[in-house]
């Protein structure tokens, strides 16, 4: 635009030139001039930058300009005046100064009114602030500095500052003055940000501040400081608030299970300085579930409130309470005998059976620490939980001390380990046969385990364990794996997962990833038992619509054995009802089973739900399902579970498949 | 795409009415040839300005008063060499349409002054207005008043025509003064 005008310029007093010599033609090369400004002030339009990016003129630039226009608009006055008396040059070079004082008293005005804006702001500001000067006394205060301290604002002003509001520590000490951050910007020149100090007020107490501390120059001389201040007492609150959430458990106010162990590790050090023992049990319901399942949540919290009241009532107030998750908790006695501590123990399971409704059992695993060994918190939570398990082994409601050796369930755990490092979780397969069509229509995985002499163990043998020592996320996590590449070659197949595994984030990824990579996901089925799909019925759900957006089957299995089989049926989403084998191998001779069988079948297919009968042992079974309307069936009759062999799919038992044959051509 | 076709036609006008004026198209063209060019040169830049204001996300309503402008004016250049054709007094009505592109623009920078500068915009006016002032009143002193004076057709015409450069000189001032306080504003205006 600025080119545009110029040639504008340009083209005009040509013009004019030529006009006044009377030479003037419409057309000729000067009235381009014209159109090719028109042309440039259309160019510059087309952009989409701002026509103009106005800035004011300040500082040097400002002066320098104003002072020439100003003198040479004064010099044309006095020249026109002296000499020709033009009309245009005296009435334009008049009107400079005219409007060179009207921006002057805009500016006064201007500067009056930031002034008056300036001072609202800092005293409708909701921090305090002082000014101070070179010696750190108050010269001006706003009004939220004087509430905050609890001082008039007049009172304040000429009073040293750090004596005033900074004199003392958070705990009391006197803070002398050469710490002090706010004199420290006035002595270096430095900001100082403050923040875990308190500031005293005229009253005497004390309230958490940060603040900022900022040096006042004027020519370059530190001339003193402006300090911003905040009362932080909410903000305080606030993080104290979250560090006790952060360590205590929500339902029961109790010590969580992180800083429960932070504690056990602080006690075990201060046994072994002061060599004075200690102890450690965890205290877990024999069957909480049960609560949870037949009167509901909210029983079960009760249950659990309870509990923590019972457990926290029988500790002294040095000893330390946890809940450490679900219904286990933790009790850290500190000064304690070993005996003493069994004897506790007793009597806290003894306290909660009476005092429970609906009465309910307790075991205990007890560890003993006694200064002899570095341990950490989590040591003696393993320790302590290797003996609840022998107490749970045991039958329950007693109290077992973890004997200081390798144990069944320690040995077990380290076997377990060392299968999953090298690689001696084995996946077997059975066959799940279709009914109405013959074929095997989906093989279970199995795990088994292979020992260090190549010895297959049943998974009776470790699965109980994997689970209480959370080494069963793993587990399946390996069993996955393998689900996913037979699937990956086209084999239907249903993977078990067990409780923890259930919307396990590394399970699911990888199911996603395979999907995406092309998977059919109708390949993929998943098993999850009741008690299992119960111990987090929130993230079941999830896990549950999940797999059904994914495209996958979700099945539960051992359907009728849990407290509410039918709360799970109307919760979840799932595809597929695996009939416990209880039901099914009673059924030909137990009217009972067969009319629960018969009932359960019409119940999911009224749901939309596929059957699976499990334990099928014979070809009578066989034919009684089928003309039951059970969709799918397994068991050993109809395969037993074997060895996955990656080149051979599963296929129906010879004798099973003549069986199924025969009835299907009747 | 469409103003951009509108603008290179403009382009092509101006460039055949310049070689036109400089070396003659050897007799076969039209007479009037040369008033067409420029005509259409101008009205077709008015309108790409027109289209492009319209479609414009910033300082629209600014655009707009400048293409407005810039589209009076061409319709005031059109006037005047298709119908007007001589510059017998002043004001004829092409005055009038070329004159209304400066209220225009002024009000477009004022616009854009505004919304760029809020709560300064008075102040950064007034500076751009004193500058004007100073430097047009120089202008006319140095350059103008001897054409004027020495003018050999009618006085009234001249001194009429008198008001263009200066008010160019006075918009030209402006955005130099609007452009000191930020270097880029030079370079995009």
């Amino acid at each position: 635009m600025f080119l545009g005008v110029t040639v504008l310029l340009i083209s005009d007093a040509v013009h004019l030139d030529r006009l006044a010599a009377g030479a003037h033609v419409p057309g000729t090369l000067m009235e381009s001039g014209s159109a090719a400004a028109t042309l440039l002030v259309a160019l510059s339009l087309q952009m989409q930058s701002p026509i103009i990016r106005p800035r004011e003129l300040t500082g040097g630039s400002y002066f320098a300009v104003m002072s020439i226009a100003l003198l040479a608009s004064m010099a044309l006055f006095g020249i026109e005046l002296a000499g020709d008396q033009n009309g245009i040059v005296i009435a334009l070079s008049a009107l400079v100064p005219v409007l060179v004082l009207a921006r002057l008293l805009l500016s006064i005005a201007d500067n009056k009114r930031l002034t008056e804006d300036n001072a609202k702001i800092i005293a409708t500001a909701g921090a305090g602030i002082l000014k101070l000067d070179a010696e750190a006394r108050i010269v001006s205060v706003n009004p939220t500095a004087a509430d905050l301290l609890g001082w008039g604002q007049e009172e304040l002003i000429g009073r040293d500052c750090h004596s005033t509001t900074h004199h003392r520590r958070i705990n009391g000490t006197l803070y002398p003055p050469r710490d002090c951050p706010v004199l420290h910007a006035i002595r270096s020149g430095e900001i100082q940000r403050v923040s875990g100090e308190v500031f005293w007020r005229k009253d005497g107490t004390s309230f958490p501040v940060d603040y900022t501390s900022s040096p006042l120059r004027e020519a370059g001389e530190i001339i003193g400081a402006v300090l911003v201040f905040g009362d932080v007492t909410r903000q305080r609150g606030l993080e104290a608030d979250l560090r006790h959430q952060a360590d205590h458990d929500a339902l029961t106010g109790l010590l969580n299970r992180r800083s429960f162990s932070r504690e056990a590790g602080r006690q075990i050090r201060e046994a072994i300085r002061h060599q004075r023992p200690g102890a450690l049990a965890i205290i877990d319901l024999d069957s909480f579930a049960f609560v949870n399942d037949s009167l509901g949540h909210t029983a079960g919290d009760q249950l659990l409130l309870r509990l923590a009241s019972i457990l926290s009532a029988g500790v002294r107030k040095t000893d330390f309470v946890a809940r450490l998750g679900g219904d286990e908790f933790g009790v850290l006695f500190r000064e304690t005998e070993a005996d003493n501590a069994v004897a506790l123990a007793s009597r806290f399971i003894g306290r909660i059976k009476r005092e429970t409704s609906p009465t309910i059992a307790a075991s205990a695993g007890i560890v003993v620490f006694d200064g002899t060994q570095e341990l950490t918190g989590d040591d003696l939570l393993v320790s302590a939980d290797i003996a609840l398990y022998e107490a749970k082994q045991q039958g329950g409601d007693r109290v077992v001390r973890f004997s200081g050796g390798k144990g069944q369930a320690l040995t077990w755990v380290e076997e377990i380990r060392k299968a999953i490092s090298n690689d001696r979780v084995i996946a077997y397969s059975q066959p799940i046969v279709d009914l109405k069509r013959g074929g095997v229509a989906r093989e279970e995985l199995l795990v088994r385990m292979r020992n260090e002499h190549g010895e297959m163990i049943s998974p009776a043998s470790f699965l109980p364990t994997a689970e209480r020592f959370n080494l069963i996320g793993e587990v399946d996590r390996i069993m996955v794996g393998k689900g996913l590449n037979l699937a990956g070659e086209g084999r239907a197949v249903a993977i078990n997962l067990s409780g923890g595994s259930i919307g396990d984030p590394e399970i699911t990824g990888r199911l996603s990833a395979a999907i995406s990579a092309g998977l059919d996901p109708r390949l993929v089925s998943f098993e999850v038992t009741e008690t299992s799909a119960a111990t987090n019925m929130a993230a079941s759900v999830e896990f549950a619509e999940r797999l059904e957006r994914l495209g996958c089957e979700l099945a539960i299995d051992d359907f009728g054995t849990g407290y509410g089989s039918f709360t799970y049926l109307r919760r979840l989403p799932i595809q597929v009802i695996k009939i416990d084998v209880e039901f099914v191998r009673e059924m030909s001779h137990n009217l009972t089973d067969h009319h629960l069988v018969r009932v359960l079948v019409s119940l999911a297919g009224s749901l939309g739900q596929k059957t699976v009968a499990e334990g099928v042992e014979d070809a009578a079974s066989v034919e009684l399902l089928r003309r039951m309307g059970v969709d799918y069936a397994q068991g050993h009759f109809l395969g037993r579970p074997l060895e996955i062999d990656p080149n051979r799919p599963r296929v129906v038992e010879p004798a099973a498949r003549a069986a199924l044959s025969a009835a299907l051509h009747v | 795409m469409l103003r951009w076709v509108i603008l290179g036609i403009a382009a092509l006008a101006l460039a055949l009415q310049g070689a036109d004026a400089a070396f003659g198209f050897g007799g076969w063209a039209p007479a009037d040839s040369n008033d067409l060019l420029i005509s259409i040169s101008m009205c077709a830049a008015a309108l790409a300005a027109l289209l492009a204001a319209a479609a414009s996300r910033t300082n629209r309503l600014a655009r707009l008063a400048i293409s407005v402008g810039v589209a009076l004016y061409a319709v005031g250049e059109t006037y005047y060499l298709t119908v007007q054709k001589t510059l017998t007094g002043f004001p004829t009505t092409s005055d009038f349409l070329w004159l209304s592109l400066y209220p225009l623009i002024l009000i477009g920078v004022f616009l854009v002054i505004r919304s760029e500068t809020p709560g300064k915009h008075l102040r950064v006016m007034l500076d751009g207005a004193i500058v004007a002032l100073a430097t047009v009143a120089l202008g006319y002193e140095l350059l103008l008043k001897g054409i004027v004076h020495d003018a050999a057709t009618s006085a009234t015409v001249v001194g009429g025509q008198l008001g263009y450069p200066l008010l160019d000189l006075a918009v030209l001032t402006m955005l130099l003064v609007f452009g000191l306080g930020n270097r880029r504003a030079l370079h995009l205006s």
